[in-house]
């Protein structure tokens, strides 16, 4: 079932294996210095390729706060905007460089209730044209009552 | 050898053993949370909710007001890359203040004696966070203090040998003190291969 950008999942309707939509997300240039820029990040491995090759990376990549924004949109544009996100975890086991092209998938991995809220545990996974699961992610979003 | 390894390493554990479970200093964001920071933060994965960016939606919503995402939690409190003397100044009195009173842990002092130990190169090896409760504009600027938990015993690991430093930051708002998240970080600090004895 989809929602509009406007309205907010209702907890009845939601199941535990239902899927997430899923993001595409194309690295360039461009994704990059915004990322910087919203960010704060200057640390040169992110926007300074040579200094990133230097260090062994395969180009310059997104840093983990592009990951946290990311992961945070998935997570609300699926349970819509008055879910709120409780807590956030991720692993990344490789980078995601300039020229590649990240995809997403995800589902719920819990319905549970704690302390009066309504919680909903997701699993989101990022593969991107090199490999599969380069970045995984648990999150909990509370939908409202 | 071995028992000598091992009388080390209890040393290492020994010695950050009086600066565990102490609160370091508070910090303080140089600017307040403000819905451009926020348009610029979601910009980064073009994540249009409208309780970011629609003040309309927002204030008709359960939050009742814009509000940051709160996965910006980390940029929002990224370090200001100009700031003028003066202000630096100004700052560093307000942070002060807010110190006042108990004395806290001497910051990095965990970090120290991982240098002592040879320690010396450091990656994040796992990181949570807990989104407690809202924040966006007219909370003010935003406030962070950190301590070590829990320090590990000397573990071999693929990059070398190292040790693994658990810490929790807190974030609180300027205005009305509210507790708005809260990080666990797991580092590891390591002493490089081609260095170890």
């Amino acid at each position: 079932m989809t929602i509009d950008r406007f309205t907010t999942r209702r907890w009845d309707a939601v199941s535990e294996g239902d899927p997430l939509g899923s993001v595409t997300f194309p690295i360039t240039l461009r994704t990059l210095m915004i990322d910087v820029a919203g960010t704060r990040d200057l640390y040169p491995i992110h926007h300074d390729r040579e200094f990133a090759k230097r260090n062994g990376a395969r180009d310059i990549f997104v840093n983990t706060m592009f990951y946290e924004a990311l992961f945070g949109r998935i997570a609300t544009d699926w349970a819509g905007p008055e879910a709120f996100l409780r807590r956030l975890r991720f692993t990344m086991r490789g980078p995601n460089c300039l020229g590649d092209t990240i995809i997403s998938r995800g589902w719920v991995s819990r319905k549970h209730e704690q302390e009066c809220q309504r919680l909903l545990d997701l699993e989101i996974h990022l593969d991107n044209q090199l490999e599969e699961d380069v970045t995984i992610a648990y999150l909990t979003v509370e939908l409202p009552d | 050898m071995a028992q000598d390894k091992a009388r080390a390493v209890a040393t290492f554990q020994e010695q950050c053993a009086p600066h565990l479970h102490r609160w370091g200093p508070y910090r303080l964001t140089r600017d307040e949370v403000t819905e451009t920071a926020i348009r610029r933060f979601c910009e980064v994965a073009e994540d249009g909710n409208p309780v970011y960016w629609d003040e309309q939606f927002a204030r008709s919503s359960r939050f009742g007001r814009v509000i940051a995402p709160p996965q910006s939690l980390f940029a929002m409190t990224f370090g200001a890359w100009w700031t003028p003397a003066y202000l630096q100044d100004k700052l560093a009195s307000a942070a002060a203040a807010l110190n006042a009173g108990a004395p806290p842990a001497e910051p990095g002092s965990v970090h120290a004696i991982c240098d002592q130990f040879g320690y010396t190169v450091n990656t994040v090896a796992g990181q949570e966070v807990e989104y407690l409760a809202p924040f966006g504009p007219g909370d003010g600027r935003l406030k962070m203090r950190s301590m070590t938990t829990h320090v590990s015993g000397e573990k071999r690991v693929r990059v070398g040998r190292g040790v693994f430093i658990t810490s929790i930051t807190e974030y609180r708002t300027e205005h009305g003190d509210r507790l708005v998240g809260r990080s666990t970080m797991v580092l590891l600090r390591y002493r490089p291969e081609q260095e170890a004895s």
